[in-house]
């Protein structure tokens, strides 16, 4: 028994050790997408959102809801983030609206994967991701670019 | 009981490394500061500027070479993560600098050459970084790696493109051969 509690103790310890970690992988990232400007700005939030956007995912499965919703509304902040940058700088535009559709469908096949209670914040944020890159082809191409891909 | 505690210390002192983190962002210019002076001087001379460029590209891309052939280190996928970032930032400004003397009408043949010969390198450079990279570490650099993909393939599109419309351009003896020659 002696034997076993310091063993359990340092399995523990790494677990927790992984998960702040990856906690901390996390927050560097929004960190550093926070203090860059321009391409590296759109670049690093929309990184920052696929991250979150996993996690999200990871949390839905764990029966975290109310966390995963969170980070649902994380996501998109990033992704506006993304789009801001890109739009005033006029950097990365095609690269974030191409990275964004990713995001996009990644996120629709997520809700789709829900129990039906859980999917209307998911659908929301699919629309409202729809709508930052409909601005964005807008911002390339002139007022009447549409997403093609629109369902 | 001993042997137990100093594993424990290990990672205590390891949280607090890895909480420390955050508070180390700045941000990064791909480009050093001789560098910057090099690209300032070249500034009339397109396809100097363009072999500049290619060869601040390739200096990255070996960087990345070197830590691949190092022992694995908890940094290596921060640094490799940094280069790649600087990859895109460098192909952007070199996409940027293309455009601004295609539309003068200045002649860079010469440096859009080197940029396509040097876009297959860098293609295969990118797959095998993908290909043979751990996979605990690729994760941790997937997203940006793909972006820098996307981005090396753009780039070579791009000065395919502009070479073509050069090449025209040169035929009908509408090309200048400096930036300072141009005439607006």
């Amino acid at each position: 028994m002696r034997k076993i509690v310091p063993v359990a103790a340092l399995l523990f310890l790494l677990n927790a050790f992984a998960q702040v970690n990856s906690q901390s992988a996390a927050a560097a990232l929004k960190a550093r997408a926070d203090a860059a400007q321009g391409g590296e700005r759109a670049n690093l939030s929309l990184e920052y959102a696929h991250h979150q956007l996993e996690e999200a995912n990871n949390l839905y499965t764990q029966g975290d809801v109310e966390k995963a919703e969170a980070n649902i509304q994380e996501v998109l902040a990033y992704c506006h983030q993304s789009a801001d940058a890109a739009s005033t700088s006029g950097k990365r535009l095609k690269q974030t609206e191409i990275e964004l559709r990713k995001l996009e469908n990644r996120m629709r096949d997520i809700g789709q994967s829900l129990n039906i209670d859980d999917r209307p914040p998911v659908e929301a944020a699919v629309q409202e991701l729809e709508q930052v890159r409909a601005g964005l082809l807008a911002k390339m191409w002139g007022d009447k670019a549409e997403p093609k891909d629109k369902s | 009981m001993k042997r137990i505690v100093w594993p424990i210390c290990m990672l205590i002192w390891l949280l607090a490394l890895t909480h420390a983190a955050p508070a180390q962002t700045r941000e990064r210019d791909p480009l050093t500061d001789a560098e910057v002076d090099q690209m300032r001087e070249a500034a009339d001379y397109p396809n100097k500027r363009l072999e500049l460029m290619v060869r601040f590209i390739k200096e990255r891309m070996a960087m990345i070479g070197i830590l691949r052939s190092d022992p694995p280190s908890p940094t290596r996928p921060k640094q490799i993560h940094d280069y790649l970032q600087d990859l895109i930032a460098l192909l952007d400004e070199t996409d940027d600098n293309i455009d601004m003397y295609a539309s003068h009408h200045s002649d860079m043949r010469k440096g859009l050459k080197l940029l396509i010969e040097a876009d297959s390198e860098w293609q295969l450079n990118l797959r095998q970084l993908k290909e043979q990279s751990p996979p605990d570490e690729l994760q941790q650099y997937a997203f940006v790696l793909s972006n820098t993909v996307d981005t090396v393939a753009d780039s070579g599109k791009n000065a395919r493109e502009t070479l073509e419309e050069q090449n025209k351009l040169a035929a009908e003896k509408k090309l200048n051969k400096d930036y300072s020659e141009r005439k607006d």
